[in-house]
């Protein structure tokens, strides 16, 4: 069995997570991206219903209305406090602009993972060993899927509860030095290689 | 004085922030008893909060001319 070279490895993990950073602003995080994929589509009808019919001007005018409606302000009142607030000419709070990404934007990621992992597979047939996997699970198609899908479950659940997974913290908090990404990888490496160990054990 | 911990998030909060009249919700809500605002206590139970959901509870329609 042959693997890649360790340093392709990580020079390819690591270029994704920097361009990841370089193109959208964002750490490389998929869980945290899987999160936004399932908010998304939660959220797709339920925007139809927002204000996103409402122009800018549209909803500073509403909002000044249900302002006064709310306050019990009178129209010279308002007048007088929006005419302050023009003579001290305050800008507003700058903020850095969000990378709110759409569900396309998200979608795509997910598919261009699933496409890396299918060729990634493809250049590593006769490499990979499946050995140790097949040899204690069996070949059973819906076994195999069944074992896999509580597997996935599993994942979701841990890395919703640890706030990130193998991308998020491995790749992108170690290397920020942060102790609860530190933490939390040696927890899922260790883990990985105890359980490695135990299904050896069991073979 | 104590300050909304979600004004971050909130879509609103820069609004309120530009001053004038609605800077009155600013100083109602978000910098005074913010856990009565009606788009915090949303937030608690679900990350999606309307952006027409005012903080007190109402929804902002656009104004008939």
């Amino acid at each position: 069995m042959t693997y890649w070279p360790f340093w392709l490895c990580a020079l390819a993990l690591s270029g994704v997570a920097l361009l990841h950073w370089l193109l959208i602003g964002r750490m490389f995080a998929v869980s945290g991206r899987f999160t936004a994929l399932t908010d998304a589509i939660r959220n797709w009808k339920r925007s139809a219903d927002s204000h996103s019919e409402l122009s800018q001007a549209e909803m500073l005018e509403a909002l000044r209305a249900a302002t006064i409606a709310e306050f019990g302000l009178t129209e010279e009142q308002a007048a007088q406090m929006d005419a302050e607030l023009r003579a001290q000419a305050q800008p507003a709070p700058q903020r850095p602009p969000t990378s709110k990404q759409s569900l396309p934007v998200h979608v795509l990621f997910f598919v261009a993972i699933a496409l890396g992992a299918a060729l990634s597979a493809r250049m590593a047939q006769g490499h990979a060993d499946r050995t140790l996997f097949f040899a204690t699970f069996g070949h059973s198609p819906i076994l195999l899927g069944s074992i896999l899908f509580g597997g996935g479950l599993l994942v979701g659940f841990g890395t919703r509860m640890a706030g990130g997974c193998t991308s998020g913290h491995g790749l992108c908090g170690v290397s920020r030095f942060q102790p609860g990404s530190m933490l939390a990888t040696a927890a899922f490496f260790g883990a990985g290689i105890v359980t490695s160990l135990l299904l050896g054990a069991l073979r | 004085m104590p300050q909304c911990p979600h004004e971050a998030s909130c879509r609103l909060f820069p609004l309120f922030s530009m001053g004038g009249t609605l800077a009155v919700w600013k100083t109602n809500y978000c910098c005074s008893d913010f856990t009565r605002c009606a788009r915090y206590q949303r937030n608690l139970r679900e990350a999606w909060v309307p952006d027409n959901l005012l903080p007190n509870g109402m929804l902002l329609k656009k104004v008939a001319k």
